[in-house]
């Protein structure tokens, strides 16, 4: 036996960040861009490297070819590969640059041979055409690797294996899922897409129409939104510095960052509805009772109040409580159920030597 | 004769008696005289002093409120912020660590992350083991 020392990982390919936590303490995220020099010049200004990742690539974008591999939750172009078999191509490429640049962040002082054993989420109802993607894409990366559903690994890391109900609320997808003491099925699981970016959309159509003059771009706005998003009445006014005609003003936004946070609440209480309303009646009281928040969108101010009071509005009952560490909750959970997976299993499911 | 004698020296006694009980009453009176000027005096300058204490101390502390300001503004000001300084450096240095160790972790010596997996439970085991073979559906798809 060549190999002697494993690493297990856990990943959450995120369409915002990716994050990754191993077992030797390491855990880390980019944002999941990945730029590429746009010629020589460019080429230059990093250091001859050929790709960049994360911030600095949104930092350099205008020095960079910049691509975004994952949008609502899946590998661009992995549903109509037929149809884009190019850029199907492209964007699995890309994808694949990334997971190695994010398990290179946590293998650096780890010798070559090292078995690298991985445990990746996918959106709750990620196709099985997409769940091929990632596993092809993790093939060449990882040892071994697995896939499970992203709030299913948010589960399995807070032990929540039955009675609970985790909404996991990242850039692309909203993933409700139910866990009743088992692996989720697909009739426990809900995903929508109104999610972060929907929030960005809509935050970014409601300034241009208060704000004509003022000139900006989804990134900016997407960064405002990260910091100040609030759904709640109550609080202080936001403002948001928008150059106009050159010059920096400052705009007030409250009510449209409101409406924009908003947005996405009603579907993800009808998901909570749904699931609560096909569950067996005798354990619903416990579903209502154990409503997670997980995944960057927990973060906006008040929106576990307002669940709480749509949810005793439309099902009498309704708790929430928002997860200690919301972006590492996915990788978290990911990584525990990789050290957790006998050896024997991972046999079964080894990669290695093909 | 011996009678007048007798008389003479009865008088002389009683004289002697006389001045001396006099000098005792001299004697007392100086003694209740000194004593009364001593308190009367001890009190005066209790008082006096007392008076003087505080009246110096309520004409003073203005002047050494405005000897601490100044000192203050002027010498200690400085010590100070420095001091404050220092401490914002370094609070400024922890959050930066911290926020490192947010983002990155905290590297585990590999024996410790190297040690035998613990042995779980049959419901746990069941429940592994279902995913193992959820994903060994999709590697046959896969591999198909």
């Amino acid at each position: 036996m060549a190999y002697t020392k494993i690493l297990h990982v856990g990943i959450d390919l995120g369409t915002s960040r990716s994050v990754i936590a191993a077992d030797n303490g390491v855990r880390t995220f980019v944002s999941s861009y990945v730029g590429f020099p746009k010629d020589a010049v460019s080429m230059r200004m990093f250091g001859k490297r050929e790709v960049v990742f994360g911030d600095e690539a949104i930092r350099n974008r205008l020095a960079l070819d910049l691509y975004r591999p994952f949008d609502k939750g899946k590998l661009k172009y992995s549903e109509s590969l037929e149809k884009n078999p190019k850029e199907y191509e492209k964007a699995k490429s890309i994808a694949k640059d990334l997971l190695e640049h994010l398990v290179g962040l946590v293998t650096e002082e780890e010798p070559e041979d090292v078995i690298i054993r991985g445990v990746i989420g996918a959106p709750a109802m990620a196709s099985i055409k997409n769940k091929k993607t990632l596993l092809t894409i993790a093939d060449g990366v990882l040892n071994d690797s697995m896939i499970v559903s992203e709030p299913f690994a948010v589960a399995y890391g807070l032990n929540l294996f039955s009675s609970a109900l985790i909404i996991d609320i990242g850039a692309g997808t909203v993933d409700l899922c139910r866990m009743a003491g088992t692996v989720p099925t697909e009739e426990d699981q809900i995903t929508t897409l109104k999610a972060g970016d929907h929030i960005d959309q809509v935050f970014l159509d409601l300034i241009r129409k208060k704000h004509k003059d003022a000139n900006f771009t989804v990134a900016m706005v997407k960064r405002f939104k990260e910091e100040n998003a609030f759904v709640s009445v109550q609080g202080e006014s936001v403002f948001i510095e928008l150059p106009v005609r050159g010059k920096p003003v400052n705009h007030d936004v409250t009510e449209e960052l409101r409406e924009a946070c908003r947005s996405i609440v009603p579907e993800v209480i009808e998901g909570i509805r749904k699931l609560v309303a096909s569950f067996d009646p005798e354990f619903q009281r416990g579903l209502k009772r154990n409503v997670i928040l997980a995944g960057g969108g927990s973060q906006i101010i008040g929106l576990q109040k307002e669940i709480e009071n749509y949810m005793k509005k439309a099902l009498g009952y309704g708790k929430v409580t928002k997860v200690e560490e919301p972006l590492y909750a996915g990788a978290n959970g990911a990584l525990k159920l990789a050290k957790d997976m006998p050896d024997e299993y991972w046999d079964q499911v080894t990669s290695r030597g093909k | 004769m011996e009678k007048s004698m007798n008389s003479k020296q009865n008088e002389s006694d009683t004289f002697h008696e006389a001045v001396k009980g006099a000098n005792a009453t001299l004697d007392y009176i100086g003694l209740v005289s000194w004593s009364i000027i001593s308190r009367g005096s001890t009190a005066i300058i209790d008082g006096v002093q007392k008076i003087t204490e505080t009246v110096t101390r309520n004409v003073c502390k203005p002047f050494e409120d405005i000897t601490h300001v100044t000192r203050a503004t002027f010498g200690k000001k400085a010590y100070v912020d420095e001091k404050i300084k220092g401490i914002e450096e370094t609070i400024k240095r922890l959050e930066e660590r911290l926020a490192f160790l947010e983002k990155h972790g905290v590297r585990i010596p590999e024996k410790d992350y190297q040690e035998k997996k613990k042995e779980l439970d049959k419901e746990r085991k069941d429940l592994l083991s279902l995913i193992v073979e959820e994903n060994k559906r999709l590697r046959n798809v896969l591999n198909r």
